[in-house]
């Protein structure tokens, strides 16, 4: 089985991707799915169902959490990484889509539309949590072998 | 210890860093977003670096994908932004009006056949319109 992690599944390119994923993939996908909204993250997980090439069976897990709130991305980290806990899967591959961004306050620089809590948000979640993400993939499967 | 247990048969990973134009080309009005999307392509070539001196026995891939001007409600944040460089905006609109933003599901198609079936090198900067 595959294993298909994407943040920012619950709209736009993230929500492509996992269609993508289902059309395009032979063998059987394990999606995790994570979006701020749970109703549009099971929509994304309706049209993965629709979508999905006839020989793939398709399992998806939700995690609805904001990744720009960095104090609690460690507590997301085990519902997004450890998805290997399941009896009896194996997986022969995994794909992580590092999706989730947001272009936060468009305006000149000097402009009075800035603050910083609206820089740190966006940074956060655009930097901070993406690379995050990469580093505790690496850690958990990568590096610990 | 439990990674290794269930993980022992992965062969192969696979990262993906969602970038942008905007990581390699500065747009007025979109410093905090042009910086973000540097800093993360960055950080992603930076460990396919790490990766070609690894001892790692397992493959890992990663590419940095930039999806095109995608027809998804974030393009519609930068059409309709009140302080948004008024030039950028006409362009999109335009884009918008003439049929040629890209279509997100069309871009994730042409991502995950390169995933499949194009050699790329380890850290790339690949965008939609060079595929």
């Amino acid at each position: 089985m595959k294993a298909i992690i994407i943040t920012g599944a619950s709209k736009g390119f993230g929500r492509a991707v996992a269609i993508a994923c289902a059309k395009q993939f032979q063998s059987p996908l394990y999606f995790v799915l994570n979006g701020r909204d749970e109703g549009d993250l099971l929509d994304t997980k309706r049209m993965i169902e629709s979508n999905r090439n006839s020989s793939a069976l398709t399992y998806s897990d939700i995690v609805v959490s904001d990744l720009a709130q960095i104090n609690s991305l460690d507590s997301v980290m085990p519902q997004l990484f450890d998805f290997s806990n399941k009896e009896g899967v194996e997986f022969e591959e995994v794909y992580f889509f590092n999706n989730a961004g947001s272009l936060g306050t468009l305006a000149t620089i000097g402009s009075d539309a800035h603050n910083i809590l609206d820089i740190s948000t966006a940074i956060n979640l655009n930097v901070t949590s993406s690379c995050y993400l990469t580093q505790e993939l690496m850690k958990r499967y990568v590096c610990s072998s | 210890m439990r990674n290794e247990t269930y993980l022992s048969d992965v062969k192969a990973f696979s990262i993906i860093n969602i970038s942008s134009l905007a990581a390699v080309k500065a747009f007025e009005t979109w410093g905090i977003y042009c910086a973000g999307k540097a800093a993360r392509d960055m950080f992603h070539k930076t460990l396919a670096e790490e990766l070609k001196v690894s001892n790692i026995n397992r493959t890992v891939k990663v590419l940095n994908y930039a999806p095109g001007p995608l027809d998804t409600n974030m393009q519609k944040e930068i059409r309709e932004g009140k302080l948004v460089d008024k030039n950028t905006q006409e362009f999109f609109q335009n884009m918008k009006k003439e049929n040629q933003l890209v279509d997100p599901l069309e871009s994730a198609t042409k991502l995950i056949t390169t995933l499949l079936s194009r050699p790329f090198e380890n850290g790339d900067h690949l965008d939609y319109f060079d595929l």
